[in-house]
């Protein structure tokens, strides 16, 4: 992982003057690769940039959904779940990110991607920030749909999924 | 443009309020309307917030209070999708409770590099957030006789 590039220096650098905490992930293998959390914690967003061919970055956020969730789907009738599912995907497409609920054409999604590119050319630290909030909100409009829908699941199992 | 000549040109009202924040502006239409709070925390802060705070007027408390539980939350579940998806932070004041009294809605502007339009782009989503649940709260149980209203 080289982070001494000018671009990849200023993204780290536009969040961690916004008092983010950036971390890089252990497992990261891309050639840019950072994650975003705000200081009182909250979404973990991703920030990558797959090599350094790529002329873009990927904002994105994957939501695992808790077995607890998972559960609750599968015990509600087939046409509610397809609803409710349904209804998720439209918002986020509205949200303007990119959607994927794997593993795909399954009823019960264990994990939901959402995610937005912005290209590096031009890119300057506000065109980031909306990118940056578009993918956050839509990450936190997923967690939220799943709570209201089912209740947290906060002490229900020692695994935080959504962190 | 500084911010200050920005708000100005737009013919707004730019004044500065009394605060602990190295700079705290607040901005209105001449007319009346929502104001929004122009916020850099500190002299190096690298950013400004853009926030406009709408108090829940007693009358929509007691409104809110008197629905059903599940009515309740699936009013406030509504609002809050609303809001994330006009692009913006909130907090709800106090937070976890069934009935806020106050919501916040907000927005970052990076200030190196940062143009006129970005600065109006945030105002419109803040203000534009924040006039969603204001006209939610209003639709749902109506307009609250004169006198305090939101602020």
């Amino acid at each position: 992982m080289r982070i001494d590039f000018p671009m990849e220096e200023k993204v780290r650098e536009i969040f961690t003057n916004l008092k983010m905490s950036v971390s890089v992930p252990p497992q990261a293998r891309e050639f840019f690769h950072i994650t975003v959390t705000p200081p009182q914690g909250g979404p973990i967003l991703d920030v990558i940039r797959p090599t350094n061919q790529t002329p873009f970055y990927i904002l994105g956020m994957g939501i695992g959904i808790h077995q607890y969730h998972q559960d609750s789907l599968r015990r509600m009738d087939t046409a509610s779940r397809k609803e409710f599912v349904d209804s998720i995907k439209y918002y986020l497409l509205e949200m303007g990110v990119d959607v994927a609920f794997l593993p795909p054409n399954q009823d019960i999604p264990q994990l939901i991607h959402v995610s937005k590119l912005v290209f590096m050319d031009g890119l300057t630290p506000n065109v980031l920030l909306d990118v940056y909030y578009t993918v956050r909100n839509a990450g936190t409009y997923v967690i939220m749909r799943f709570v209201d829908e089912f209740g947290a699941t906060l002490g229900r199992v020692a695994d935080t999924k959504y962190i | 443009m500084d911010t200050v000549s920005i708000f100005k040109a737009l013919g707004l009202n730019v004044t500065e309020a009394k605060s602990s924040e190295y700079l705290h502006l607040t901005v209105s239409p001449p007319q009346g309307g929502p104001t929004l709070d122009v916020v850099k925390p500190e002299r190096d802060s690298k950013f400004y917030v853009l926030g406009m705070a709408i108090s829940v007027h007693q009358f929509h408390q007691q409104q809110l209070r008197s629905l059903k539980e599940e009515d309740r939350r699936r009013f406030l579940s509504k609002l809050r999708y609303a809001l994330l998806k006009m692009g913006v932070d909130m907090a709800f004041t106090p937070p976890n409770e069934e009935v806020p009294q106050v919501i916040f809605v907000s927005r970052v502007v990076y200030e190196e590099e940062s143009t006129p339009n970005d600065l109006l782009h945030a105002m419109y989503k803040v203000r534009n957030a924040g006039t969603i649940a204001i006209f939610m709260f209003a639709d749902r149980f109506g307009t609250p006789q004169l006198g305090s209203t939101f602020m």
